[in-house]
């Protein structure tokens, strides 16, 4: 490249110079910019700190919009404050694309760690927070002067930064964990700042699991937080309690009466958080009670919060298929009562879980054709959109376990009144069909007694197994009739799906 | 890192915003719109945060301070701590305040320049230059000298439109 002219030194374009050169430039729009970071280059290694002040704005600015090639930016010489900090403001940005240009000046940066001047510092140490989360094995070499600074800053800016990296850094050598607990935990007692208090908590929940003292004290300054009514702080409390709970449950069930009672306040992100708390300490022996509480909240709750927790109690029970669930009878009321909820939007999903739990549980079939069928009765269930879903379900069970109703001539009534008309279409179909099932189950019982019935006629001896009954009119089918007797062509569950569905 | 810094009126007019990222302005308006969407349902003496996932991505965090008819606005990544991020838009109205005494939105309206050289000097490519709000006057009025100073040489111009413009 040729040698820079007495124009080009005599004039320097400033930032406004370059935008509207770009805007000019349409088609070769990369040259010109190769242009300017080449004036760049040159004019940032000047002593003048006013070319010096210029080129770095333009290059911030261009660094935001347009990809940058550069590798001599972190020239020696630049002593100067201001400037300095704004150049390692712009090195984080040129590393992120090109890892290659960190090893180039990482030297520099290091020699900057050890900076007295506090704002130098910070720029840095936050560079390497950044680059220490992306790729913290690379930065684990540091970590003893980031522990010189742990021990050593007073600068809450500077500790809160070196907290994250060692939050970044512990997980992979367990010798630096142990030297840096101790550190920690001083901070946690001494500091006077709120936000190094839960960034100290939010340290030692994510990193530092293991040391059972460090983490009851985090819990107690947690619940200190809890305590408040900052509702700033109270949320940062709960979030840092469900930082902990996968490891340590037993801080979230300390300050259980807290987390209940936070569902009632008046922040949505207070109350978000206290579901998740409570859902976190749902398991076998509880999740009746929880469920009991929580949907007593969401009657009281406006739309969102309501489906919220409705959403969060649908996804919890049907966990590695339901593995908290030992009631399937009482589950399944609880289905049905989720779904009356006025403000319940979750018709889906509980029509998923009805059938689901319907085909896996033989032993719950009973119920939920009891429930379906109190479901199908109610004229008025059919004018509520949102229950159209749950209503398919209900129709699908008492067809498909007929067998389990108590008085499937009623069902049939039920699948075939008038008010069906209000349903779309799709029901409608899963309807008809459940009413062909119920039909010919109907018209199976009846024929099965009619030959039992020719049968005891002509021989006093009773040869049928199955005890039915002799009342025609209601057709009562007993619930453990084995399927295979008789004429009873239900011998799979495909088998109605053959012949009706097209 | 800092995400954007966004500066939004009461009736949803954004009068400063600032992407530290690239993104289309399409993009950018309607992140200013979703923001705004949520943050106008926000009661009073609620907590200053707000869930931003759905609308910045993943590993993103808001922090929001309303001051007469605006909302001051941060959203950073785990890179930053919530409190600090409060402390610092604490900071930005802060140093208005003692640039324009008693700021209101009309300052912001009519100093455009000044604001963004205000929050240049407090955070630059997303991350956090400096914080005390003493030390961003100093900065910004060596900046105001300095350019009332060039202004005052017109022998020669040190930039090309000042050339031009002979």
């Amino acid at each position: 490249m040729a040698s820079p002219s007495l124009m080009d030194n005599l004039f320097q374009r400033s930032l406004d110079d370059i935008i509207k050169g770009l805007r000019h430039q349409q088609s070769t729009e990369s040259t010109f910019i190769s242009k300017v970071i080449e004036e760049i280059r040159r004019e940032i290694k000047t002593t003048d700190l006013q070319t010096k002040s210029t080129a770095l704005q333009k290059l911030t600015y261009l660094n935001s919009i347009h990809y940058i090639d550069m590798k001599d930016l972190n020239s020696g010489n630049e002593f100067e404050v201001f400037v300095r900090k704004k150049a390692v403001g712009v090195v984080f940005r040129l590393f992120e694309k090109y890892p290659d240009a960190a090893r180039v000046c990482f030297k520099r940066l290091v020699e900057s760690l050890e900076s007295s001047d506090s704002q130098i510092l910070s720029s840095v140490v936050g560079v390497f927070c950044e680059l220490a989360s992306k790729d913290p094995r690379s930065y684990l070499p540091l970590a003893p002067e980031f522990y010189r600074i742990l021990v050593g800053s007073r600068n809450n800016w500077v500790l809160i930064k070196v907290l994250k990296i060692f939050a970044n850094l512990a997980p992979l050598e367990p010798r630096l964990a142990k030297r840096v607990v101790e550190p920690i935990c001083d901070h946690l007692r001494k500091t006077g700042a709120k936000s190094m208090v839960f960034e100290c908590i939010r340290t030692v929940a994510t990193s530092f699991t293991e040391y059972e003292s460090a983490v009851k004290l985090a819990a107690v300054k947690i619940r200190e937080f809890l305590l408040e009514d900052d509702p700033n702080l109270k949320y940062l409390g709960l979030h840092g309690l469900s930082i902990m709970a996968p490891k340590h449950l037993w801080a979230v069930l300390e300050n259980k009466d807290i987390v209940i009672q936070s569902l009632n306040d008046e922040d949505l992100n207070i109350k978000l958080e206290s579901l998740c708390l409570v859902m976190a300490m749902v398991s076998e022996s509880n999740v009746v009670e929880i469920c009991r509480v929580l949907v007593n909240y969401a009657l009281k709750s406006d739309l969102e919060f309501c489906n919220e927790i409705l959403g969060s109690i649908l996804s919890t029970c049907c966990q590695n298929v339901y593995e908290i669930i030992t009631d399937f009878d009482w589950y399944v009321s609880l289905l049905g009562e989720m779904s009356r909820i006025p403000h319940c939007q979750k018709g889906e999903e509980i029509e998923n879980q009805l059938i689901d739990i319907g085909m896996r549980v033989k032993d719950v079939r009973p119920e939920l054709v009891r429930v379906g069928h109190h479901l199908l009765i109610d004229p008025a269930l059919l004018g509520n959109p949102y229950l159209h879903r749950m209503l398919s379900a209900a129709a699908w069970v008492c067809g498909e376990y007929v067998e389990f109703s108590g008085n499937p001539v009623e069902l049939l009534e039920a699948l075939l009144q008038p008010r069906t008309s209000l349903l779309p279409s799709s029901i409608r179909t899963v309807y008809m069909q459940s009413a062909f099932k119920v039909l010919f189950f109907c018209v199976c019982t009846y024929i099965e007694q009619k030959e039992d019935m020719t049968l005891e006629v002509s021989d006093l001896t009773s040869k049928g197994e199955c005890s039915e009954s002799s009342d025609l009119a209601s057709a009562k089918a007993p619930v453990e009739c084995d399927q295979d007797e008789g004429f009873n062509p239900r011998n799979s569950s495909q088998s109605y799906e053959r012949p009706f569905c097209c | 890192m800092i995400k954007a810094v966004l500066v939004i009126n009461t009736q949803g007019k954004p009068r400063l915003t600032k992407f530290y990222g690239f993104l289309t302005v399409e993009k950018q308006q309607e992140l200013i719109r979703s923001v705004f969407g949520v943050l106008c349902s926000r009661a009073e003496k609620v907590s200053n945060f707000m869930e931003v996932d759905s609308i910045f991505g993943p590993d993103s965090r808001l922090v929001y301070k309303h001051y007469a008819t605006l909302y001051f606005i941060f959203v950073f990544d785990s890179s930053e701590n919530e409190l600090a991020m409060l402390d610092l838009i604490q900071v930005f109205v802060e140093t208005l305040d003692k640039c324009f005494r008693n700021v209101c939105e009309l300052d912001i309206v009519f100093n455009y320049n000044k604001l963004h050289s205000i929050l240049d000097e407090i955070i630059s490519g997303g991350q956090v230059l400096e914080t005390s709000s003493t030390e961003i006057m100093r900065a910004v009025e060596e900046i105001s000298k300095s350019e009332s100073a060039s202004n005052s040489i017109s022998l020669v111009p040190k930039t090309v439109s000042g050339w031009r413009s002979r």
